[in-house]
């Protein structure tokens, strides 16, 4: 499967760039459908297909943050209004519309106009636009070359990453990322020193299959910011064959942010936070390097744990489409009870499942040093599994 | 559609945009009576305990019969002793006509009218 990339270079696509762009620069302070119409403008008028024009629009529209909060006072007003207007038409039969308004406008103390204009003013098409995220025309199309392969891995099942990538911060931010959106991998390393990272997919093709996608299509800029890599990936489009997709660094797909490696997660922050409300000797942040496995086996948790005495602790969290990678940890795992490299926490979604639950059992490693969670581990369980280690 | 209608009347509007908390809040009051008209989209299709109603207006309707029909069943829910009147609102020489006329070769039809 070859995707049809544009050339970022093209001045024609450029021109059309730099105009969308130029709509959005001054977007702040209008409404979503005033912006709409303006770069419908351009759109209409472009020589490039109005589907890719729409494409950068899109991407455009990402990079604006509207008002979104939900006005309670609007809302009240809103079921005021429509007491009123029930009332009016249950008592009178208006001869007009106009009558009718009227009436409203009289008992409101203000014109029809300004009822009418303020009733819906919530809605998406009239939210305002707060902030746009600018960047330049040539990172606008780069960008919606990563947005054409994101579409792809959303729906991919099997993704592998082969790289030579040395010991470096993008490589670690690399591996961060990886965890941040609850995707976990296999690493193994060949003698030619290139590193295989097999991004696990869920047990069967009808399990969380969708969150996956967007997960692996959500993380997949981090691959960019790699100086050599090498992608494949199953893609299952509905009502098609599958296909394998093969990307690598000689494509031209270059990263369009800078901040993306930078960025953490809101949930993952407020956990960091509420730890270490409750904890004051135990220092919590996101893994920032590998963890040695039992027959040269590479791990990265989610995050990394450190006691003034010394003493280091991982923390791996295990999503509900990770039941694979669990067996194989907990078999990893099983004969390090005394000097745990990891504390492992597991959704209780995959709990669920019997051969897990049945797994878990078994496991004395998981007994000592493990916990179930919802959605995200609680510091209690946490600090509950430290404590057993520090003691 | 919906919304311009809501706009132009006054009247709350039900579509797949109206967050739940208020979605709920406008079927409760028109259930109680409180409100005595509801403008909607397809959102009431299914899904929803529609409450019911004795008039429907369908200014642009499914072009799909079973849809139409299945929406009006749940509008309007036939029993007896009830009167329920159903108004389809057509743009004159345009398909609307004969999408009209198709519609009105269902049994709902001829059962009711």
């Amino acid at each position: 499967m070859k995707p049809d990339f544009i050339d970022p270079a093209n001045r024609a696509l450029i021109g059309l760039a730099e105009n969308l762009l130029a709509v959005f620069r001054e977007s702040v302070g209008k409404t979503r459908s005033q912006i709409e119409e303006e770069s419908k403008v351009i759109i209409d008028s472009a020589e490039t297909s109005a589907l890719f024009a729409r494409g950068l629009e899109k991407l455009l529209m990402d990079r604006l943050e509207f008002e979104t909060a939900a006005d309670e006072d609007l809302i009240a007003w809103r079921h005021q209004l429509f007491l009123q207007t029930s009332q009016l038409l249950s008592r009178e039969a208006f001869p007009t519309l106009d009558a009718y308004h009227q009436a409203l406008a009289n008992q409101q103390g203000k014109p029809i106009g300004t009822v009418a204009d303020t009733l819906f003013s919530d809605l998406p098409e009239n939210q305002r636009a707060l902030h746009f995220r600018s960047f330049s025309a040539e990172r606008l199309l780069h960008r919606y070359n990563v947005a054409h392969v994101q579409w792809l891995l959303l729906n991919a099942h099997a993704l592998t990453i082969s790289t030579k990538q040395q010991d470096t911060k993008a490589w670690r931010q690399f591996f961060r990322h990886l965890r941040f959106h609850q995707l976990l991998a296999d690493i193994s390393k060949n003698k030619a020193g290139t590193f295989k990272i097999t991004v696990d997919g869920p047990i069967s093709l009808f399990q969380q299959t969708k969150k996956y996608g967007l997960s692996l299509a959500t993380f997949f800029p981090a691959v960019l910011h790699l100086s050599e890599w090498k992608l494949q990936a199953d893609i299952h489009l509905r009502n098609r064959k599958p296909k394998r997709l093969v990307l690598d660094h000689t494509v031209g797909l270059r990263p369009y942010s800078g901040h993306f490696l930078a960025h953490i997660p809101e949930e993952i922050a407020m956990f960091q936070k509420l730890f270490q409300v409750q904890e004051t000797e135990w220092k919590i942040a996101p893994a920032d390097d590998f963890i040695r496995l039992p027959g040269d086996a590479y791990g990265f948790a989610d995050f990394g744990l450190e006691h003034p005495s010394g003493k280091a602790v991982g923390l791996e969290c295990f999503h509900a489409w990770h039941g694979g990678p669990l067996n194989h940890r907990l078999k990893q795992l099983k004969d390090l009870e005394e000097i745990p490299p990891l504390l492992l926490g597991v959704d209780r979604k995959l709990a669920k499942d019997p051969a897990i639950t049945a797994r878990l059992e078994e496991s004395s490693y998981f007994r000592k040093w493990g916990f179930l969670f919802r959605e995200m581990p609680s510091p209690k369980a946490v600090l509950k599994c430290l404590k057993a280690l520090s003691a | 559609m919906a919304y311009r209608l809501g706009r132009r009347f006054l009247l709350p509007v039900l579509t797949h945009q109206t967050k739940v908390k208020e979605r709920k809040a406008f079927l409760d009051a028109f259930r109680a009576g409180d409100y005595r008209i509801l403008v909607t989209s397809k959102v009431l299709n299914e899904g929803v305990d529609v409450p019911e109603a004795n008039v429907a207006i369908v200014v642009s309707g499914s072009g799909s019969i079973r849809e139409h029909v299945q929406r009006l069943g749940r509008v309007l829910r036939a029993r007896p002793g009830k009167r329920a009147t159903l108004y389809e609102l057509i743009a004159r020489d345009t398909g609307e006509y004969y999408i009209n006329e198709r519609r009105r070769q269902h049994r709902a039809y001829e059962r009711f009218s």
